[in-house]
């Protein structure tokens, strides 16, 4: 039986050193309304929108115990109103920004989620609704790094909905949503 | 780290077992509920295994086992749409020591370390230590045979964080060799 009480010991030693408050952790969804709708078109290629994640409320009461983010996704419709088929990419900074134009959020704020593809104004898949796994699946690491430090900074990013580089174009976003799952703990 | 720890459990076990005396060794499966606890991302699932209990000496039983939950999908509406994401994969392989008290009827404490991979359509995979606790009940309706109920708790960690699940399973055994 000494053995066994090693044995029991170990495991529960094992479990508190290497998991410490983990045990008291929650995955917490959140969500952040996008304007609705909003716009992108050819005149700057891009819509800028300030993010600001204390109006979410479960962000604002679990913020000084967020520890991760499972899990980001943008939903909303998506419809191609002028123009060929493109796609939308959505990029992020720091803070507040205020870029120009589509290229100089390229050059210099970091990709966050897609390319997201839509099909040409008049076409059948003129109107894309992503599922929420397969916008779940167009999220850039580097991007999600951004939202987490910001998350657990004072929770303020700007992030630009970029449509295709030098297109002629107007894509309509209904019912737009950044969804997050946020590890923290409770 | 993690894996250090892992590994310096699992060679305790198999010393424990190549210093002790075998009595006897089985084989078992069982199924029933897995369900998420405090996460938003899972709803309530079903889990199956198999178990290969190692009754070393009186009292201990070392038992590896392999196991696999589906969780369920979780539904969420956002504006004017219904969406839906992928309740994941949870699956694991590990040893659990088992403290069996009485005769006939039953009951062992277990505790129990494992590597565990969570799998989700659209993200990517975590592949982590985990810890199992709980408290099972047992007993041989003919010989040879054995039935238990377990309610277990697991806990898969997350860099800083963990996922955890409450598992309720029913579960068979047959013993396969048996030596005094």
């Amino acid at each position: 039986m000494k053995t066994a009480r090693w044995i029991f010991s170990g495991l529960a030693l094992a479990a508190l050193t290497s998991t410490g408050c983990v045990l008291t952790s929650a995955q917490i969804l959140a969500s952040f309304d996008l304007p609705n709708p909003f716009t992108i078109d050819a005149t700057d290629n891009m819509e800028r929108v300030t993010v600001d994640l204390n109006r979410i409320s479960d962000y604002a009461d679990n913020k000084d115990k967020l520890k991760g983010l499972s899990d980001f996704a943008v939903l909303g419709t998506f419809t191609n109103t002028l123009g060929p088929a493109g796609t939308v990419t959505v990029y992020i900074d720091a803070g507040t920004t205020n870029h120009a134009n589509a290229q100089a959020v390229i050059n210099n704020a970091t990709k966050l989620w897609g390319p997201a593809s839509i099909g040409a104004a008049g076409s059948a898949t003129e109107t894309v609704t992503l599922s929420w796994d397969d916008s779940a699946a167009l999220l850039d690491a580097a991007g999600k790094q951004i939202v987490l430090d910001e998350a657990e900074g004072d929770g303020r990013f700007t992030i630009y909905t970029v449509g295709t580089p030098g297109g002629t174009y107007n894509v309509r976003v209904d019912d737009g949503f950044l969804v997050l799952v946020l590890d923290a703990g409770l | 780290m993690m894996k250090k720890m892992f590994a310096t459990v699992l060679v305790a076990l198999a010393l424990g077992s190549t210093t002790a005396t075998a009595a006897s060794i089985g084989i078992g499966a069982f199924g029933g509920a897995s369900i998420p606890i405090v996460n938003d991302l899972s709803s309530n699932g079903s889990q199956f295994g198999v178990r290969v209990p190692v009754n070393l000496v009186p009292l201990l039983t070392v038992e590896p086992f392999f196991a696999t939950s589906s969780l369920g999908n979780v539904e969420e509406t956002f504006g004017p749409t219904t969406f839906e994401r992928d309740g994941g994969k949870n699956t694991g392989f590990g040893a659990n020591v088992l403290f069996t008290f009485g005769t006939g009827v039953q009951f062992f404490p277990f505790a129990g370390i494992g590597s565990y991979k969570i799998e989700r359509d659209g993200s990517e995979d975590i592949t982590d230590i985990g810890y199992n606790f709980g408290l099972g009940i047992g007993f041989s309706p003919i010989p040879k045979i054995g039935v238990n109920a377990r309610g277990e708790f697991n806990m898969v960690t997350t860099d800083e964080t963990s996922q955890k699940f409450a598992n309720i399973t029913l579960g068979a055994s047959y013993s396969l060799v048996s030596m005094p």
